[in-house]
């Protein structure tokens, strides 16, 4: 819901079929993505992201038929750090789309919030997710300027 | 549990596609009433600023959550993870440096 609603502009003026479509392709990576080719100063819109969004399905499916034929050849995913892989990449996307001071309160309130939580076992790791990132956003909101 | 056969819920109720129905169901919903939602934010103000500041504040807490129930060693590779990513501007590498330091911090310390 909050990739979604995050990006309006690319569902501005679609048909619903359209909407509906970019909807069901929406994932973390092609967002990230997207942003990413924005924040380097490149257009990406609708068709960016469905394109994108279609790639990611037909890889992703290739490569866990992959992995699920080949897991036994691994000796153990972790122990080569591969887990870590995902955390990198955000942290790149992270640092790529930092637009300034301005960015500052807002990631420090989604960081603590999400540390808070977890530290204190108050709520499960996808709940804090949840949280940080409107928190964050919301001091954007009501503390920010234009 | 005494039912007639093939009339009974309990039977198709226990297909595993039922339950993959209903998490397609919902994950889909979820994402369309989000690109719903957006459209009706405002353009200017504070929901127009919360908006444009909802996919860095996300990322970053997905980087936070993914570090919050990790240890040192993960943060010091993060923090190699943002060095290259700064210093290289570049996804793959910042991904291949990354997983080269914590496969080292995990063997070697």
């Amino acid at each position: 819901l909050l990739i979604t609603a995050s990006i309006p502009d690319v569902f501005a003026g679609r048909p619903f079929w359209q909407v509906a479509l970019a909807a069901h392709l929406a994932a973390d990576e092609n967002w990230a993505i997207l942003l990413g080719r924005r924040a380097a100063g490149r257009a990406a819109g609708y068709r960016f992201f469905v394109g994108a969004g279609i790639v990611q399905f037909v890889v992703w499916l290739g490569a866990t038929t992959l992995g699920a034929t080949l897991a036994e050849a691994i000796p153990d995913p972790k122990r080569l750090g591969m887990d870590f892989a995902f955390t990198a990449a955000f942290i790149a996307i992270a640092l790529t789309l930092f637009r300034g001071r301005g960015d500052i309160a807002p990631w420090a309130t989604s960081v603590g919030v999400v540390l808070l939580c977890v530290a204190t076992g108050w709520l499960a790791a996808p709940w804090a997710l949840v949280i940080g990132g409107v928190t964050g956003a919301a001091v954007a909101g009501v503390f920010g300027r234009d | 549990l005494v039912v007639i056969e093939g009339v009974s819920p309990s039977r198709w109720l226990s297909s595993p596609w039922v339950p993959l129905g209903a998490l397609a169901l919902i994950t889909f919903s979820l994402r369309l009433s989000g690109a719903l939602l957006g459209r009706r934010v405002p353009t200017q103000g504070a929901w127009a600023r919360a908006t444009r500041a909802l996919p860095g504040s996300l990322i970053v807490a997905l980087v936070a959550v993914s570090l919050a129930s990790a240890g040192v060693r993960e943060w010091v590779a993060a923090l190699v993870s943002a060095l290259v990513a700064m210093a290289s501007r570049s996804l793959p590498l910042t991904m291949a440096v990354s997983i080269a330091a914590i496969w080292a911090l995990r063997r070697f310390t």
